[in-house]
Parts: C-alpha cells; structure tokens; sequence
C-alpha cells in the first residue's frame, strides 16, 4: 500500500452511491479515500493524477469471471485474467471454481488467493464449488472455505441437478451467511444444444437450447430460496421468462438477486450468423424480445447488476466449427465500452446508472454497500478503489485493449467510446494509459 | 443451352446461398450430361484435375456417386476415409484441412458430422469446396438430384406441391430440399411428430403438419426421410411401432392422398418403417433413378463451379 498521498484533480466525480455527480478533486492517503471536494490544493499531494475530461468512478465489481487457473492456463492465468480486469477499471472479481481441479477445498482457494497476490494488485475472491467436484452430490465445507477466504458458492456450468441437494445447500449457506451464485441450467433439456433453440437454430442446422432449460431451474431454485431463506444470486439471467421468475419471487420476499451479462443485453441469436463462434455462450443468446425484457428488468431493478461472464478460452479452441467450440467470450476489457457504446451514447441511460450497476449494485448484492470497508463507493473512509473513464475518444476496439491470454471478444474491430485509462486498488495504480495520464505509472 | 456455363460461386456450400437461376442453371447442364453418358461419349472438362473425397463421415453412396462423376470428366480421384483412418488422431479438424490444403487438391469433397463445417474449412483451401453434408445443416448436391428427378418426371417443379415427411429438424436432406423447391417455386409441406418436424420450422418458408392424411392430401409428390435409427436419442418418439402407425405411409393412406403421387426417398430405405414394401414395390424404380441421377447431377456442379474466382 503506498504511503503517498494522491490527488486525483480536475476530474468529473461520478460515484452513484453518494448520487454525486459533480466537477471533484479526490484526495487519497494510505490506500483510503481522505476527502471528495471542489479544488483540493495540490500541495497536500506528493503525486497528481491529471484527470481534467475524465470521469472519476469507483473502479467496478465483477462477480462472474472465469480466470482457468489452475488446470486451463494456455487459456487464461490469474495474472492475465487480473490484468484484463484493470485494464476493464475491475478493483475486483469473483472466479467461478471450475477449474482443474476444482475449486471445492481451503487449499485451492488459497492457492488462488496467492497466486491473486503475485498478480497486478486487483483483488480476486475465489467462488468455492458447491458440491465436491461439481459432481452435485456431497457439499463441500462452506464455513472453512468461506473462512479461509471463499468469496460465494456455485457449481456454475454442472449447475446442481438434485433438488434436495440445492435445498440443504442453501440452508447451509443460510447459516453462515454467504451466496450461492446459481448458473441455472437443466443440462438434460439443454442436451447436445450449442445455441437458442429458434429460428437461427433451425436454418443453421444446430441443435438448440429450449428456453425452458434456464427458466425450470431460475423457478425451482427461487422456490427453494423462498422456502429456505437461503441467499440465492441468480447468474447471466437471459430470457424473459426467467426474468418474470425472479421478478416474482423477489415479489414474495425470497432473498434473490440476479445479474446480466453484456453480451445478453446487446446481443441476440441471430449474431451466430454463418456459425461464429464468439456467439456460442451459455446461456445461448436469445432472441430480441428476450433482449429487451433484459434491459427492461435492469432498469427496473428485477435484475441487479452486470457481470461479465468472462469466459476465456484459446484462439485454437474458438477456431472450430460451431459444434466443437467451447461456449464462452470475455468480457472484462468490453463490458464498459461496450454498454457505455450501447446504451448511454445513445442516451437510454445516464452515465451514473450504467456506473451503478457495475458498482454500488454488485457490492449491494454482496452486502458490502456500507460498514467499515464498502465496496463501490468513494465515500471518505473507503479503500481507494477508483476508475479514470475515458468517455469522448471513439477508438478500435483492437488486441492492444485486451490483457486476456485469449482473444475470443466479439467486440474486437468494432468502434466503441468509453474506456477505463486508469485503475486505482487501495490507492495504487495497477492500469494506467501512458499517453493519456501523464507522469503516472502503474506500480509493479 | 444457357449463355452462361459458369456458377459465379468457388464452392458449393448449401442451397440457401443459391438463386432461382443458378439452380436452374446446374439442372439444365445436368440435363446435358445425363444425354451425354447416355452416349459414352467422352468428357474431359475437369482433365488433369484432382477431386479429394474428404469424408470425415461414413458415406458408401454419396462418395460413389462423386468418384463416378468426378472420374467420368477425367479428373484423378483420392478418397480419404478419415472415419475409418487413422489420420486425424486427435488433431484439430483446421490442423488436418491445412495438411490436405497441402497436398494439393482442385476440389475437396467434404462431409463432416458438423454443421456448418464446409463452410468453415472454405476458406482454407484454395480448391472448389463441395459440401457433401454437414451435420443437419445442408446437403445440396442430394437436393439438386431430388429436384432433377422431379422434373425429369413430372416435367416442372414449379407450382407442385411436395410433402416432405418425416425428421425434419435432424435432416440436412430436408433442409436443403426445402432451400431448393420453394427456391424453384414447389409448395412444400413438411410432416412428423413435433418433436421431430416443430412448428418453427415455418420459418423457412413451408407449411407445418403434424397429421400424415392431411399432410399429403393432395401433394403431387410425398417424399419420405429415413428415420435415422442410430441417430435417435430416446425420447424423441415412443416406439418405431408408435412412428409407423401414424407416420408410416402405406397403400390406403397414399389412395387417399391423391390419385397420382410420386414417391421419393433419399436411401437407405427402412422397409416397413416409413414406408411399406407394396409401396417400395411399385416405387423402387424412382428410388433407384434418384441415385442414377446423382452422378449427372454432380457432373455438372464439378463442372460448373468457378476454380478461379468468385464469391463463396
């Protein structure tokens, strides 16, 4: 942690959970943020960041990653996987456990939390499997592993088949307050299915994924969440009839969140086009109705927050036909520029919504808005977790933007606006554009 | 004959990526090379040449018929059973078309059990590439000979109504099928279960019946898919017994159809599955002139494909 003091000065200060949204300096100290006000004198500091025509946000919260290591490294590494992450403006992010092995014991969620250690200084929350194995079968020990530092639970991808399995977790959590994340899929509907079962399906010759596959496990996990008061978060909801689930048990006080990701709110089945492959995720792109009942369900807080799905996998895997490819594009470098591109250029939504949801909202559905250590928030006394966002030079989005090992980003070529030039983590800066932040480098 | 004698296409893909006129086109040079073998006069148009059969799938008769046209216009013909060799090993499908785009070839025949997969090794090759079937996407050369026959025997394909019955939603034969007579203006029904045959499916342009008796009535031809045994997961129909009773098409049913019906199948047929043997009796002549029509056909696409240029 430095020891410096950091003025970050001649910024536009948007921090949605103190619904600022003003011309601020921000002063920094000992790795906190010390004070947000106008014209802070810059003899208080032994280091300017010039952010006159940036943003100044709190850097983002990702709970959806999959970093591959240990086990999938030609894919993605903790390191590289951290490095997209500050290149994206993430302070931190939660990787799902289904690596090889497993993330299922307190050995291998240290081992990732060292080896988070070793990497560029964003912080990395190993989500521990549910069952040993991801077999859904035997729990896993939930206290010693959130102990020893598990930051959720989920069998992500081999989603728990038996419900009485789903039922004892969720109790179990319940007890020593943690959340599952649920990547709710019926893997027998989903069968051999490679993208939604509809139209695009049909004329490619693919076999699809019926809707229902998401929806029937969204409804009986919610039912179980009701029943148990165990803390359920919903992952990558991505049609509208599983949005109209969770809108009805978050009606019925079940303690549900959800999330989405940006691919599902930009994107629909007919971006599989001739059989590209970097439209192959699961859950399968839907169609456009799906799209907007998405949108809509975010705006109006059904859906929670935005998480990336980050699913890298190597250029050699992606390049095969749409049946052999492994599901999965990443995300982490794009999520900003590509929804900030979609949706607030296009004047939807406000810069400090977007921002929210990437912000505030994850830290909501953690429980860690307020106390001693907020996430998602420049409020004085939090660590100093801040993102610089360029939000005026349209660029290419092109392979120098992307920190991945992998390459499989669908963004990649398009023109995008909005980009995080600078990623602070507890007062110390792990990404930083040279020739846009001048005098300020990224401490190794 | 047509003024034009090329596809402006470097591969044959699928039949969605065809016009109304370049079908014809192929139909008519068809036509031309069925009276010319009739002959035994000799052909050379693809002298010196060289057509790979790459078939990463099983397939006795579409590779026959391939080598036999192939051979008749005088190229050199090289067969490569990777199904059965050894020669993938584990290796990416884009690893083993840069060693056969190695080698050398002018036109590579492929079926591969992906959909999609001609299309994606395209372009990788600087040969013709002709999609023999892919997966449950197309197969275009088998819907070019069904609808050369077709016309060779009702003389237009234009304004008929055709049935096609059976797993649809599995069947590259009925995709591309389906491209090609609703392409060349047939009415074209689609018939089975809706497991097998969704109501989806009226998205590309047929109509959808899950009734046998009313599926056909009327049709000038029934055309009858194989049910794919060794393709079925369970579940997809109760029993093949269930599937006969009320898809299997026999001499009643077809009366009540209509009075003059052309029967098709693709082959291999499953006799007394979705089709019983009076009906192959009296129709096995047709089967059999859909096979003989396949080497014309494919004549003609290896003639008529563009080597040295054109769009995919």
């Amino acid at each position: 942690m430095s020891e410096r003091t950091t003025l970050i000065r001649g910024g536009h200060v948007v921090d949605p959970s103190g619904s600022v949204d003003a011309k601020l300096d921000v002063l920094v100290r000992e790795g906190r943020i010390i004070e947000v006000a106008p014209k802070i004198d810059k003899d208080r500091a032994q280091r300017i960041i010039k952010a006159k025509g940036l943003i100044v946000a709190p850097a983002f919260i990702d709970l959806h990653t999959h970093l591959r290591e240990p086990g999938g490294e030609s894919s993605e590494t903790i390191a590289t996987g951290a490095r997209a992450a500050a290149m994206g403006g993430f302070a931190r992010i939660f990787c799902m456990p289904n690596t090889s092995p497993v993330c299922d014991s307190p050995v291998a969620v240290k081992q990732v939390l060292d080896r988070a250690r070793e990497a560029c200084g964003v912080r990395v929350y190993p989500v521990a499997s549910v069952s040993r194995g991801m077999s859904g079968e035997q729990l896993t020990d939930f206290g010693a592993l959130l102990r020893d530092g598990a930051g959720a639970f989920s069998d992500d991808g081999l989603p728990v088949a038996n419900a009485e399995v789903m039922r004892s977790a969720l109790e179990c959590t319940r007890d020593i307050g943690a959340v599952i994340f649920d990547h709710c899929e019926d893997l027998s509907l989903t069968g051999a299915g490679v993208m939604h079962e509809g139209e695009v399906a049909l004329r490619l010759g693919l076999k699809g994924i019926p809707r229902v596959s998401e929806t029937a496990i969204v409804l009986r996990d919610c039912a179980l969440s009701l029943a148990t008061g165990g803390r359920l978060h919903v992952c990558h909801v991505s049609n509208s009839e599983s949005v109209e689930a969770v809108r009805h048990f978050k009606s019925r006080g079940a303690p549900v969140t959800a999330e989405v990701s940006p691919h599902h709110l930009l994107f629909t089945h007919e971006r599989v086009g001739a059989y590209d492959t970097h439209a192959k995720m699961k859950p399968p792109l839907c169609e456009e109705s799906d799209r907007q009942a998405l949108i809509a369900a975010l705006e109006d807080g059904t859906i929670d927050c935005i998480a990336t799905d980050h699913a890298p996998h190597a250029p050699a895997l992606k390049a095969d036909t749409f049946d052999h490819a492994p599901f999965g594009i990443i995300g982490m470098e794009t999520a900003f520029a590509s929804l900030h591109t979609a949706f607030v250029m296009t004047g939807r939504w406000s810069l400090a919504f977007l921002i929210e949801k990437m912000t505030a909202a994850p830290a909501r559905v953690m429980a860690r808005e307020a106390g001693e250590n907020p996430w998602g928030t420049l409020r004085v006394g939090a660590e100093a977790d801040v993102v610089l966002l360029d939000v005026e030079q349209e660029y290419e989005m092109s392979l120098e933007h992307l920190g991945s090992r992998s390459r499989n980003c669908p963004w990649l070529g398009q023109r995008l606006r909005g980009r995080a030039v600078c990623t602070m983590v507890g007062g110390r800066v792990i990404h930083v554009e040279a020739d846009r932040i001048a005098g300020v480098a990224a401490t190794a | 004959m047509p003024v034009r004698t090329t596809l402006h296409h470097r591969h044959l893909l699928g039949i969605e990526d065809l016009s109304p006129e370049e079908l014809n086109l192929i139909l008519d040079e068809a036509a031309r090379y069925k009276a010319v073998v009739g002959r035994n006069e000799s052909l050379d148009s693809l002298r010196g040449a060289t057509v790979v059969n790459l078939f990463f799938e099983n397939s006795t008769r579409t590779r026959m018929s391939f080598e036999m046209a192939a051979k008749r216009l005088g190229a050199y013909v090289v067969n490569f059973d990777v199904a059965t060799s050894s020669f993938r090993k584990g290796e990416t499908l884009l690893d083993s078309v840069q060693t056969i785009a190695a080698l050398g070839a002018d036109y590579v025949v492929m079926r591969h059990n992906n959909s999609g997969a001609a299309k994606f090794i395209a372009p990788h090759f600087d040969a013709c590439v002709i999609n023999a079937g892919d997966g449950e996407h197309e197969h275009p050369t088998q819907a070019l000979l069904d609808a050369f026959t077709i016309k060779e025997a009702l003389g237009r394909v234009e304004g008929l109504g055709v049935s096609i019955v059976g797993d649809i939603l599995h069947s590259r034969v009925a995709r591309s099928l389906i491209w090609c007579l609703t392409k060349l203006g047939a009415r074209v029904t689609v018939v089975g279960p809706t497991t097998l045959c969704p109501a989806g499916l009226g998205a590309l342009g047929v109509r959808v019946s899950n009734d046998l008796d009313e599926g056909i009535a009327g049709a000038d031809v029934v055309y009858l898919l194989r049910i794919q045994l060794e393709r079925q997961r369970v579940g997809r129909f109760p029993s093949l017994g269930e599937y006969r009773r009320m898809y299997g098409l026999d001499d009643q049913r077809l009366r009540a159809a209509s009075d003059d019906v052309l029967v098709m199948h693709p082959g291999p047929v499953n006799r007394g599955v979705e089709i019983t043997d009076e009906i192959m009796g009296r129709t096995s002549s047709l089967v059999v002139r859909q096979v003989e029509n396949g080497v014309p056909v494919r004549m003609a696409v290896l003639a008529l494909l563009d080597r040295h240029g054109g769009a995919a």
